[in-house]
């Protein structure tokens, strides 16, 4: 039985690339097992899922702890977790980056194998979505499933032309990594083992908590996305302030000279038939992101009724 | 025919192919997906049934209970919280014996709120006169679903059924599940003809009053029933094995447990972690076995006590707690044993509650534990983090 575990974050697609990998498993004959690491699922969060491939039925139920292969669909996350947490000596991790594998900051130790799947996935899907680039990688890296039935399961689950370009995505990580041979690392299972468990704060005794937990999280780190504002668009209706699920929209409302300078541009642009009236009115409130909180998850964009939030790949 | 989905989506099919007349659900995870795509088969018309938006769980079985008394095939599912607000209704279905079908995707009950997947849910409703049935995989899930209106509609005993199974551990997790064929499943699963419903050319009065005259001897009856069941699960389970080359076995299903010392017992998907530590202690030469409880109401004591006459010990795990007392599994099976001369040592174990995984070395640590030469007494909870607590001993 192999072991796989993905690490990527909400919105990336891991739980589906786990899935996709274990549909493609049993095209090529296989038993297999996906499963997320079931949590309350958030955009930008840190998410783990899982796949196991067998050649016999699949009984085991636990989580996986001592994986085969990690795959990291965001290099940012190497920071943040132990993404080689428990990987076996023979192991290998494949990394979302156009680093090199020494640049990763991946133990010495861990046979490391790195693929620009952001890079792919843009060129070729024009978006981000590197989770099926980085299942072509996988089978070129590691060779324990085929390309063909990598390509059938994601065209299954994302039939016509979206199918299509994730599948050139994936063929195209395939090349670049089956046309380098594995070097399993000299040093295999020297690295030291870290502690796997989490370390949990002490309980009270009937779930109560400290106050501020929101404020505590900094669910800033989770973003991939961020929102780009218009103000000179906005007409300061306050509902993506209002429907920020963070509150990381801020109102700042501007006063003395610069608050006439902001009127000022305002009136001149509605005068040139740039903006609305709307959004002159309240030209001296503005609304500003709050970056330690913004996760990135676009509600505010959906939301604005002016369509004037477009949402911006985030520069790592 | 192998086909790979979600377990979720395993269930929706079951049900399609079961034929019901009504669904009544309302959404709660980790149920959600199940309904999801019952509504979705629904709507595409490929399953002609009646999907009933309801307002509550309340109002979900209580729909379900109206519909199987004119005479329809019924379906519901769902977990935790919603399973505890149906708690009332379920009572009234056992008594007025409607072979409503239920689905419960197991998961813990509030506060602390929990998401994650123990027993709980079902466990805290064994009184309400419903067969309870635990699955250890999607196969076994989707081919209880089918299973399961035989046994509810057999005229012999007429109860509700619920099948439980383990929260995202089997609801979220996609494998290959070997699917119903419809035509067998027709042949299988007749529709649903009961002898008294409600119908305005033959007026009947259902769930009526009981007077102390005859009260308990219709408690009498209800328990009769569930013990008569005790012998038609089996059957149906080996007529279904007969159809579809599945036979799950009866009450109980033994692994290993033949020439066994030591045998750890479990319920739901956890089993398939235990029987594969079992085979690993196996080839270390430990002379271990693992029993799965498939029916926990009816609870099957017979079986028990043939299973374990002989044994040195037997370990329980139960994904549920009695507070104030111990697990529920672990009552049972030690009531069981009363009257056995040479009954085992029998520990309990609660451990995976509210999710918390149970990987090969907790039950390595379990068959340490019964193996050691100690006393049984109540329940020990295992994996328990003492470093956290905030516990004064009084
Ligand atoms: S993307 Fe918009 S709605 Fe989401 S957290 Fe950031 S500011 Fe708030
Ligand atoms: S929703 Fe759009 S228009 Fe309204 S305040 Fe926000 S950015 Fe401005």
């Amino acid at each position: 039985m192999k072991e796989v575990r993905i690490h990527g974050r909400g919105g990336q697609g891991s739980v589906t690339a786990a899935e996709l990998l274990a549909v493609a498993a049993f095209e090529d004959g296989k038993y297999s097992q996906a499963f997320p690491f079931f949590g309350v699922e958030r955009r930008g969060a840190p998410v783990t899922a899982f796949t196991r491939l067998s050649d016999k039925k699949i009984r085991l139920r636990s989580q996986i702890y001592e994986p085969d292969y990690v795959i990291v669909q965001d290099a940012t996350l190497i920071a943040a977790i132990d993404v080689t947490s428990g990987l076996k000596p023979e192991g290998m991790v494949i990394v979302n980056s156009e680093k090199s594998p020494e640049e990763t900051g991946l133990d010495a130790g861990i046979e490391v194998r790195t693929i620009d799947a952001t890079g792919i996935a843009l060129e070729i899907i024009g978006r981000p979505i590197v989770n099926t680039t980085l299942l072509g990688a996988f089978a070129g890296a590691t060779g324990e499933i085929s390309i063909e039935s990598i390509k059938r399961s994601v065209l299954a689950r994302f039939p016509g032309k979206v199918g299509e370009l994730n599948v050139r995505a994936a063929e195209k990580a395939y090349q670049i990594m089956a046309a380098t041979e594995r070097k399993p690392h000299a040093k295999a299972g020297a690295r030291e083992k870290r502690e796997t468990h989490e370390i949990h704060e002490k309980i009270g005794t009937a779930a109560i908590g400290k106050p501020g937990t929101s404020e505590i999280t900094k669910t800033g780190d989770w973003r991939v996305f961020y929102p780009e504002l218009d103000m000179e668009q906005c007409t300061r209706c306050g509902k993506c302030l209002e429907n920020c699920p963070d509150a990381a929209i801020i109102e700042r409302t501007l006063s003395g000279h610069e608050a006439d300078a902001a009127r000022k541009k305002a009136e001149e642009l509605e005068k040139a038939g740039k903006i609305k009236k709307a959004a002159v009115k309240k030209a001296h409130i503005r609304y500003e992101l709050d970056p330690t909180y913004c996760k990135g998850c676009g509600i505010c964009a959906n939301e604005c009724p002016i369509k004037g939030i477009k949402m911006k790949l985030e520069e790592k | 025919m192998r086909e790979i989905m979600e377990g979720s989506h395993a269930i929706a099919l079951a049900v399609k192919a079961a034929r019901p007349n009504v669904v009544a659900a309302y959404p709660i995870t980790p149920q959600t997906h199940i309904v999801e795509d019952i509504s979705q088969l629904i709507a595409d018309g490929d399953l002609d049934a009646q999907y009933v938006k309801v307002e509550s769980e309340h109002s979900a079985m209580s729909v379900c209970l109206g519909a199987s008394a004119t005479g329809a095939r019924t379906y519901t599912a769902t977990t935790s919280q919603g399973l505890a607000l149906m708690h009332e209704v379920l009572f009234n279905a056992a008594g007025m014996r409607l072979p409503i079908v239920m689905t419960v995707a197991n998961r813990a009950l509030s506060a602390p709120l929990s998401i994650w997947n123990d027993h709980q849910d079902s466990i805290s409703e064994r009184d309400s006169g419903w067969i309870q049935i635990y699955a250890e995989d999607n196969t076994e899930a989707s081919d209880l679903t089918i299973q399961a209106y035989r046994i509810a509609e057999d005229s012999r005993i007429q109860v509700p059924v619920m099948v439980c199974m383990d929260g995202y551990t089997l609801t979220h997790t996609y494998e290959p599940v070997e699917l119903l064929e419809q035509d067998l499943v027709d042949d299988f699963l007749p529709p649903y003809r009961p002898t008294d419903f409600l119908n305005v050319s033959d007026p009947k009065s259902f769930g009526m009053f009981a007077d102390p005259n005859y009260y308990t001897e219709f408690r009498y009856q209800n328990h009769r029933a569930l013990e008569a069941a005790k012998a038609v699960i089996p059957e149906i389970s080996s007529e279904f094995g007969e159809v579809f080359d599945r036979d799950y076995g009866g009450l109980i299903e033994e692994y290993r447990c033949d020439d066994a010392e030591y045998v750890l017992m479990a319920m739901g998907s956890v089993v398939g972690t235990l029987k594969d530590t079992v085979d690993d202690l196996r080839d270390d030469g430990v002379r271990v076995g693992a029993i799965k409880l498939r029916s926990y109401r009816p609870f099957p004591v017979d079986e028990i006590r043939r299973a374990l006459a002989g044994l040195e010990a037997v370990g329980i795990l139960d994904k549920n707690i009695s507070l104030g007392f111990e697990g529920a599994l672990f009552t049972d099976v030690k009531a069981s044993l009363y009257h056995d001369d040479n009954a085992p040592k029998a520990f309990g174990f609660i451990a995976g509650l509210g999710g918390r995984d149970i990987p090969k070395r907790t039950f390595v640590k379990m068959f340490d534990y019964i193996r050691e030469d100690k006393k049984s007494s109540n329940s020990e909870f295992f994996d328990l983090n003492t470093q956290i607590l905030d516990f004064q001993e009084v």
